[in-house]
């Protein structure tokens, strides 16, 4: 246990850097997101000529968006849960559900870096139906946000305490 | 016994060619073998869209599944022959192409990607509904913003007959036609009576661009665990299921027109579709390659369109 | 019951209490099922990424940008003071004027928590001042975030229809009605809360008052215009629209009104994609477990264990009724959703129930389930832009909870309330 608190230092920097760059990255998304879909609807609305791509630029953007964004969840402690035992439960206690519930993320978080790297090399041959973009582009999101997530859950667990106000990890911007 | 789940898109009903696909198959396998398979539904996409059941049986988390031509050339392009606008003439011809040698090669083309192709059923040809005018030549497609599927070569082919092709996802089509956020769509017969179009589009025009053939699909880590006697038993059961389907489906088509009139759509046949061909035809260059020259040649020769 | 279908469900409850957020709950419930079943695991990231491959839920953030930028871009103040100018001064005029602009703002917003958090934001001090109770400011709030959702546009409507493939915009408008019923009867609260509590009233302002408000609110007014009137007037989907109405009240709010500062945009934008990615998150790890407890073969037990009880359909739906309450108290709504989607469908098919008003009557009741303890967003929402603690807030809650109860039972019973509306765009 003694090399926990050597590893906080390092691992909550990279972190916190990650959590700044993947929140700059989602805010540009989610943009590009938007003037996709009001692009389409300019084009078939008011130019009566529809363009192909805005259908399926929109739901690669929103697969990364959507997972980025959940991967700063989990630093910031954001996903809905019912927080009842921890608050009713003496420091010490409540310390160790943290990091068992920590553990059980971390665990998914893995599952979503193996398995979603394995399923991204199954579909590498793969190209969307409309456009025929490379569909391991939209894929590689469950692993790259599987990465962050772990990360997080690891710059979390190893710091001397989860109990005292912040332990959530400030948010990152 | 052997778990054969199977998947379809659509609803369980006994008009729908994909669910009557999966009850005709289950009902041959108990007959060539009974007792060896425990046979389950699932279909309205409750183990996923097509796409993602096909990935399924690739996976191995997936017995069998019925899945639309234009969906398996996700995994195997040469599958995108068929979506070629104006190939097949009709049913029979499009019924004899596919089993025949061609159907044969584009079944084989999904061997190496763990799937087993046992045969094409029916869904019948695709038509052109919509809201402007009746469509008799390319120039009256003019302009039209039509919902084609999200494919490109749908895309394409759409973009050469001068309308507006749009790749709306299907959920939201029905409102789309019905508000005029779109004027139409291309989308087989049976379709357009079960989904109600005809109470918010005005004109079909039997335009069968493309016939619709669903394949009956096996998982291979599934079918290659089959001891020789069930294998050739799959495949009985298949070739049955491929008759009575069609047979079924193509009764159930036959009074469908009258009935989308009844229902108060104005319906016109396209007499000449050589204009149409005449247009399409960069299109099928274009997709040579993708599909497989020879396969392309042998289907040419087999619709006489050489 | 097979193995894993006791792990399912005894998992979810241990995991929920212990703590675990309800979209990792579902994740490694999903992960075990697969492992138990022998299931190759790389189907959990197609699953995950099949939750962010429909179209129609893009409508998700679209709806609660549009929400957090009203809000932050004084669109919303705006809609509150015109309410209170008009009925400010009836008794529980300004509880009343709340629910006024709470009703006004669902027709913009699609979120609950947003719808809460917007209204909530700009009264819950104001009334305090006034001579509520900080907890009933609170638990207005609270409410009329179900509201929200009940009044187009609605996120859950929009996930139900992708789910039961039923036309959005028809949901959008069997909603109304009962949308109504329960601003009405929050309205009768309203009442009766100043009139046994005694809150001082408020005198008349006049009707140059009320002028001058609308003509400060009127690009705030003219937003549902161009949100709903986009939809039905054929010029874009109910996706587009809630990108155009996130559009429409940012150019307002930074040009026209000049509350939203440029530098504040990255704050909102991150607000709105924070919320987006718990919904959106949740949805697809549900679309994970939905896909296990279907490969389970649940649905179609369930729905028959359901059917047996009786066949009677008015008690069915009673049945029914209460079961959606204690779910949407207790796990998250759109989750639900996703999971109970084809036994809800088959056992509404079953009983005749019309599949627009089945849509109304599930997402009605879900709606509710933003509003109760242990789990509800808005009622999180309002705890913390209030500073109360939530059971304080849960204390004042339940004539609320009373009038949606009521509405539930309207829209199970009465199936006129929500199939008059999309009767009319045939
Ligand atoms: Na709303
Ligand atoms: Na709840």
């Amino acid at each position: 246990m003694i090399f926990m608190p050597l590893l906080h230092k390092p691992l909550d920097t990279i972190s916190l850097w990650v959590g700044r760059i993947v929140a700059a990255v989602v805010c540009v998304t989610a943009v590009a997101l938007v003037a996709t879909l009001l692009i389409g609807v300019f084009f078939r609305y008011v130019l009566h000529s529809s363009l192909p791509w805005p259908s399926e630029i929109s739901l690669l953007l929103f697969s990364w968006t959507v997972l980025l964004a959940a991967s700063l969840g989990v630093r910031e402690d954001f996903h809905v849960r019912v927080t009842l035992l921890r608050d009713l439960l003496p420091g010490v206690l409540s310390d160790i559900l943290e990091r068992l519930i920590l553990l059980g993320v971390g665990i998914f978080a893995l599952a979503m870096l193996y398995y979603g790297w394995q399923f991204a090399e199954f579909t590498a041959g793969r190209t969307s139906a409309a456009i025929n973009y490379p569909l391991w582009l939209r894929n590689a999101s469950v692993p790259v946000a599987g990465a962050f997530m772990l990360l997080h859950v690891l710059a979390r667990l190893t710091r001397p305490s989860l109990r005292e106000a912040g332990s959530s990890g400030k948010a990152a911007l | 016994q052997e778990r054969l789940r199977i998947g379809w898109t659509s609803a369980d009903s006994d008009t729908d060619p994909y669910a009557i696909a999966a009850h005709y198959f289950a009902e041959e396998l108990e007959n060539e073998a009974p007792g060896e398979f425990d046979i389950s539904f699932f279909p309205n996409n409750e183990l996923g869209n097509e796409t993602e059941m096909l990935e399924g049986m690739q996976l191995g988390t997936l017995e069998a599944a019925v899945i639309t031509g234009t969906q398996i050339a996700s995994i195997s392009s040469a599958f995108q022959l068929i979506d070629l606008p104006f190939l097949f003439k009709d049913n029979e011809q499009a019924r004899e192409v596919l089993d025949g040698e061609v159907g044969q090669m584009m079944l084989d083309t999904l061997e190496p990607k763990g799937i087993v192709g046992l045969g094409f059923v029916e869904a019948g040809f695709r038509s052109t509904i919509n809201n402007v005018r009746p469509v008799h030549t390319p120039e009256d497609m003019e302009g039209i913003r039509l919902r084609v599927q999200p494919f490109d070569i749908y895309l394409d082919s759409f973009e050469r007959f001068g309308a507006d092709p749009i790749p709306m996802e299907w959920s939201e089509v029905f409102t789309a036609v019905q508000q005029g956020t779109i004027d139409g769509l291309e989308i087989p017969l049976s379709v357009i009576y079960a989904n109600n179009f005809p109470d918010v589009t005005q004109y079909l025009s039997l335009t069968q661009h493309v016939y619709n053939a669903p394949a009956l699909l096996v998982s291979k880590q599934t079918f290659d665990q089959l001891s020789d006697e069930l294998k050739q038993a799959v495949r009985d059961a298949a070739e049955t299921t491929v008759e009575r389907q069609r047979e079924t489906v193509g009764a159930n088509n036959q009074d469908m027109v009258g009935r989308i009139e009844e229902a108060g759509m104005e319906v016109n046949e396209v007499e000449d579709i050589s204009a149409f061909q005449e247009l399409v035809r960069p299109v099928y260059e274009d997709y040579r390659e993708d599909i497989g020259s020879e396969l392309m040649d042998k289907a040419l020769e087999a619709t006489g369109q050489n | 019951m097979t193995t894993v279908a006791i792990v399912l469900i005894v998992g979810l409850f241990v995991l929920l209490l212990l703590g675990m957020p309800i979209a990792f709950t579902l994740g490694l419930l999903a992960l075990v099922g697969m492992w138990l079943n022998d299931a190759n695991p790389l189907i959990l990231s197609q699953r995950l990424i099949a939750g962010t491959g429909v179209h129609s839920l893009l409508a998700i953030p679209g709806f609660v940008l549009a929400g957090y930028i009203m809000s932050e871009g004084g669109l919303s103040r705006r809609l509150v003071h015109i309410a209170a100018s008009m009925i400010g001064h009836l008794p529980g005029g300004l509880s009343m004027a709340t629910v006024g602009a709470g009703t006004f703002f669902g027709a913009i917003s699609g979120s609950a928590p947003a719808t809460t958090a917007a209204i909530g934001s700009v009264m819950t001090s104001e009334l305090e001042e006034r001579g509520y109770e900080r907890g009933y400011a609170a638990a207005l709030a609270t409410a009329v975030g179900p509201l929200g959702q009940m009044i187009p546009p609605s996120i859950p409507m929009v996930v139900w229809g992708v789910l039961a493939e039923e036309s959005i915009s028809k949901l959008f408008l069997a909603g109304i009605i009962p949308g109504l019923a329960a601003a009405l009867g929050f309205v009768v609260i309203s009442y009766l809360y100043a009139v046994i509590r005694g809150v001082p009233r408020v005198g008349w302002m006049g009707f140059g008052e009320i002028a001058r408000a609308i003509r400060n609110g009127i690009w705030a007014l003219f937003t549902p215009v161009v949100i709903l009137g986009g939809i039905y007037g054929g010029v874009f989907t109910p996706t587009e629209a809630s990108m155009v109405g996130a559009f429409y009240s940012f150019v307002v709010g930074v040009f026209i009104y000049r509350e939203l500062s440029w530098r504040k945009l990255p704050g909102v934008l991150l607000q709105s994609l924070r919320t987006t990615a718990i919904i959106m998150f949740i949805i697809c790890t549900a679309y994970a477990f939905a896909w296990v407890v279907s490969n389970e073969q649940l649905p179609s037990q369930v729905a028959e264990q359901l059917l047996s009880i009786t066949d009677n359909p008015i008690l069915i739906l009673l049945i029914l009724n209460i079961l959606l309450l204690l779910l949407g108290a207790v796990i998250d709504t759109l989750s639900a959703m996703v999971i109970l989607s084809t036994v809800l469908i088959a056992v509404g098919n079953q009983i005749g129930l019309e599949p627009i008003q089945l849509g109304a009557m599930v997402v009605i009741n879900f709606a509710v389930g933003m509003v109760t303890p242990p789990l509800g967003y808005s009622l999180f929402v309002a705890a913390s832009i209030t500073g109360l603690r939530i059971e304080t807030v849960a204390r004042h809650l339940w004539p609320f909870l009373l009038v949606l109860v009521g509405v539930i039972g309207l829209v199970s019973y009465v199936p006129w309330v929500t199939l008059w509306l999309p009767s009319l765009i045939d």
